[in-house]
């Protein structure tokens, strides 16, 4: 997929946890899960603005587009 | 009121609404199979109820019908026919309704089960006008030259069945789009 996920990243950099961020965002560990390994179609944006919040970050330091090949 | 009470709230209601409809259903299940049972027993030990319950049923001012064997076994099968589409029918709401009660609403299985119901049901008025003409000639088929019948009834009845299943066949496809609306839903967080 072209766009990256890249939570896991500014998890580590925010030395935060997975259930903490799924506590505060108010969505299951599972999801967060799903979404650090890019299995989900898509992200609403009051969940992506309650992320940003909780890892005081912009959407670009969790999502990123890199071009496919052949593309 | 947040978005998630609401639909928690609706989802209860769907759910409570749909265990009466599932009550109702299987009762419906258990006359309509109560009513076969009942008449199959009868052709076996008491023809003459049949022979008075099919008379009954058929026999208008002046007209006469003739009950043999033959006649009262065809319609016996004319007039229970609509009932097993009935019970079909009951059967298959029954399923959906306990879909329903589980909060299974959006998906495909009950998408394809109310479209069984629909066709069922519009199908039942046709049927049910075919298996009536039947059941007369049945009756007049040993009447002399002149006095056989063949009647084709069309009441408000059939109207409403052949609407109501037509919407229910539209609410079907309507569910069917919307179980996918679901399904993508589900894969987004």
């Amino acid at each position: 997929m072209a766009i990256i996920v890249t939570l896991d990243i500014m998890l580590a950099k925010r030395k935060m946890r997975s259930k903490e961020l799924s506590e505060i965002v108010g969505i299951t560990e599972q999801n967060i899960s799903l979404l650090k390994s890019g299995k989900v179609k898509g992200i609403r944006f009051d969940t992506l603005e309650k992320i940003c919040e909780a890892l005081d970050c912009q959407p670009a330091d969790i999502l990123s587009y890199e071009a496919e090949n052949g593309s | 009121m947040s978005a998630d009470q609401k639909s928690s709230l609706s989802y209860g209601r769907i759910k409570k609404l749909a265990r009466y409809a599932c009550i109702f259903s299987v009762l419906g299940a258990i006359i309509s199979i109560g009513t076969i049972a009942y008449y199959t027993v009868l052709m076996f030990i008491d023809t003459q109820a049949v022979d008075a319950a099919i008379r009954e049923e058929f026999v208008t001012a002046g007209e006469t019908i003739t009950i043999n064997g033959v006649s009262r076994t065809l319609t016996f099968i004319f007039e229970i026919t609509p009932v097993l589409i009935g019970i079909y029918i009951f059967t298959q709401a029954v399923r959906l309704f306990r879909e329903y009660m589980r909060g299974r609403v959006f998906t495909f299985e009950s998408a394809a089960k109310l479209n069984k119901i629909g066709w069922a049901v519009a199908a039942l008025a046709p049927l049910g006008i075919l298996f009536e003409t039947l059941a007369v000639l049945a009756l007049t088929m040993y009447n002399p030259a002149g006095q056989r019948q063949l009647s084709i009834g069309i009441s408000e009845t059939e109207v409403y069945a052949i609407i109501l299943g037509l919407l229910l066949i539209t609410l079907a496809k309507i569910l069917h789009e919307a179980a996918i609306i679901s399904e993508e839903n589900q894969a987004i967080i």
